[in-house]
């Protein structure tokens, strides 16, 4: 749907997907609580960005609520969320369902789950094709669905008759990142945890296929995660997201070389080192608070290492910029880092 | 698929085999003698002896239940003690009551029950929701006895003169009016399973509706139309088919109730009548009907299940279970 003068545009702005101040708000027990109160994003062509956080600080919703996949009572609300140009809040659900799968998709972290257990892999691929790809005539599905897995290093020759428990959790995860990439018109892949639940050596081969999807279409990705070692290997840049809001923004070298928010920093020491000092694993005390909690001050500040003092307690920290690093992080030692122990001086 | 039918088929055999075995036995330990109350108790006793000798009551019971058995593999299940007339017939006139009963039954359960269930899961915690689910909860609990006897005071003392409560008009006599002398008996039938199916389908859709591959299919652009009707609902249909199949089973053994009561001469009718008088093969054959109908129900469930989900299929097809 998109005309190639809309992308243009977008490689002009130097931003494929923006999000500004997105809030998810579900409901329990007709309580509104709020899963996600804080996001930004900015994704540039072909960059990884990273998504971490504990399980439970949002990542996932943040992605759902990206791609209009929430049905009410959940509530999403940004101020914008613009992809090649297109702000995705004054579509029309019909013209945000040819989005989905069309200009942005997204793969999930269990491939087995991902696809229906009582349909074949080729009927399901046929299906997203008949979605997104009008270019096709309809004898011509197999042959593309053949081609697309080829891609992804799969040689889908006289498999497209068969069920998605006849195939392994890797190659699963391969054939919906096939499945994905389908659309000629794709910008952005969000990847939900797409290799935790692979073993290592299939973990490694998945997340090559993503960086050579990178390079070869221009692909831009963000992709969550628990593991810092996948960040350190995929991503040009990261998002930390502490109880529902960013509290980091860095690229990944300086998020590793000088991480700036307690919560990072605290994250990265998490990390146990190798070989093993003997030394007792250091382990983040407390647990994210839950997500109906009222909370005034910084929504850290009861597991933080480096709290200030009472500020932490009444102020909720706004994402400062880094000045020596170029990032953003939520925290008010930020400003000045000399204030350790001060008080009240940027409230 | 052949495998799998033969297998289920042969696993059906010992189950039937156990199943005529107790019957058999609660029958005759029932108290109650079939050659007093044919001659009468004031009969003389050599008439008594000889009704005893023609329905061969005087054997132990181990060879009553041979002979029985054998006639049984034949085929043959014996004749009436009470008109003479062989059970197999009787059972042949009355089936096609009850099973049109049953089948109208069937179809009111899969007709209203899926689509209460599958409206109450997708307004989930609505007020639509809570109408549905307090509404199967009521059907659920009230038994079908209770049902009947409702019905047949309404439509029969409060607001006489619309449906038909008592009797049967055969099919074949008024196609239309059969059908009106069935509705009532059938609904009673059908009510808690209603209710039952409303559940199922509405927890399953649920279930179904939280599973990744809709997410994952959401998120590849389908129709939300699509998402419920194609990949939701199909597979939310699983567990409902099974517990159809054996509602099946119960609505053959629930119309012994229901059909007392509207006063239908179909297979439960007969069960009743012929155990009240102890006519032993009348008895024994209707309940060993029953059974094989519920058995072979089962295995059409199991099987039609196979079709639906390919890895039941395809397992058996490559050899593992």
């Amino acid at each position: 749907m998109t005309n190639p003068s809309t992308a243009a545009t977008a490689v002009e702005t130097d931003e494929v997907l923006r999000v500004t101040d997105l809030r998810t708000t579900y409901q329990f027990r007709g309580l509104p609580v709020p899963a996600v109160k804080r996001f930004s994003l900015s994704v540039k062509p072909g960059e990884i960005v990273g998504l971490v956080g504990e399980s439970g600080s949002g990542k996932s919703t943040a992605l759902k609520s990206i791609l209009g996949m929430l049905r009410p009572p959940a509530q999403v609300e940004a101020e914008e969320i613009i992809l090649t140009g297109r702000d995705l809040r004054s579509l029309s659900e019909e013209e945000m369902r040819k989005v989905r799968g069309g200009e942005m998709a997204m793969i999930f972290q269990d491939p087995i789950n991902s696809f229906n257990p009582s349909w074949t892999i080729g009927s399901q691929f046929r299906r997203v094709l008949s979605l997104h790809r009008p270019d096709l005539e309809r004898k011509e599905y197999d042959e593309e669905i053949l081609r697309l897995l080829k891609g992804v290093g799969i040689d889908g020759r006289g498999k497209l008759n068969s069920y998605p428990f006849q195939f392994s959790q890797g190659q699963l995860q391969r054939i919906m990142i096939a499945v994905a990439c389908a659309s000629k018109e794709l910008k952005v892949l969000l990847a939900d945890e797409p290799t935790t639940s692979l073993d290592v050596t299939i973990e490694a081969q998945v997340l090559e296929l993503l960086r050579t999807l990178r390079v070869e279409r221009n692909l831009s990705m963000v992709l969550v995660t628990h593991d810092l070692s996948v960040v350190a290997e995929m991503c040009d840049k990261v998002v930390v997201m502490y109880a529902g809001q960013v509290v980091e923004v860095a690229d990944v070298f300086n998020l590793f070389e000088s991480p700036q928010h307690p919560y990072t920093q605290q994250l990265l020491q998490a990390i146990p080192g190798f070989p093993h000092d003997g030394e007792r694993l250091y382990a983040m005390r407390g647990a994210v608070p839950g997500l109906a909690t009222e909370i005034q001050g910084c929504w850290f500040a009861d597991r933080c290492d480096s709290k200030l003092g009472s500020i932490c307690d009444t102020t909720p920290p706004p994402l400062y910029p880094v000045t020596a690093t170029g990032g953003l992080a939520a925290c008010h030692r930020v400003p000045d880092p000399a204030i350790a122990g001060g008080e009240g001086k940027n409230s | 698929m052949l495998r799998m039918t033969v297998s289920r088929l042969v696993s059906a055999v010992p189950v039937l085999l156990l199943i005529s075995i107790v019957a058999f036995t609660l029958l005759r330990l029932a108290p109650g003698d079939p050659a007093l109350l044919s001659v009468g108790l004031e009969a003389p006793p050599e008439a008594l002896a000889k009704a005893r000798a023609d329905m061969r009551l005087d054997d132990p019971m181990w060879m009553q239940y041979f002979t029985w058995l054998g006639d049984l593999v034949r085929g043959d299940l014996g004749t009436s003690y009470s008109d003479k007339s062989p059970v197999t017939q009787t059972i042949a006139d009355r089936l096609p009551i009850t099973l049109q009963l049953a089948v109208m039954a069937l179809f009111m359960i899969i007709a209203v029950g899926v689509p209460l269930g599958v409206i109450s899961a997708l307004r989930a915690n609505t007020f639509v929701d809570q109408v549905i689910r307090v509404g199967s909860l009521a059907g659920i609990s009230v038994p079908n006895f209770v049902v009947a006897l409702f019905l047949v005071l309404i439509f029969g003392w409060w607001f006489p003169g619309y449906m038909p409560y008592q009797g049967y008009t055969p099919f074949g006599e008024n196609m239309v009016e059969s059908l009106r002398s069935t509705l009532l008996p059938a609904f009673a039938l059908a009510a808690p399973q209603i209710g039952l199916v409303a559940r199922l389908t509405r927890s399953s859709m649920l279930e179904v509706m939280g599973q990744e591959y809709v997410s994952a299919a959401r998120a590849m652009g389908v129709r939300e139309r699509v998402i419920i009707w194609k990949d939701t609902l199909r597979n939310a249909l699983l567990p409902v088919i099974t517990v159809l199949g054996v509602q099946t089973g119960f609505l053959l053994g629930g119309s012994v109730v229901v059909e007392t009561v509207f006063g239908i001469p179909g297979l439960g009718r007969l069960l009743v009548e012929s155990f009240t008088i102890r006519d032993y093969p009348i008895t024994i054959g209707v309940m060993m009907f029953i059974a094989a109908v519920f058995v072979f129900v089962n295995i059409v469930v199991d099987l039609l299940y196979g079709v639906i989900n390919p890895r039941i299929r395809i397992g058996y097809a490559s050899g593992k279970e």
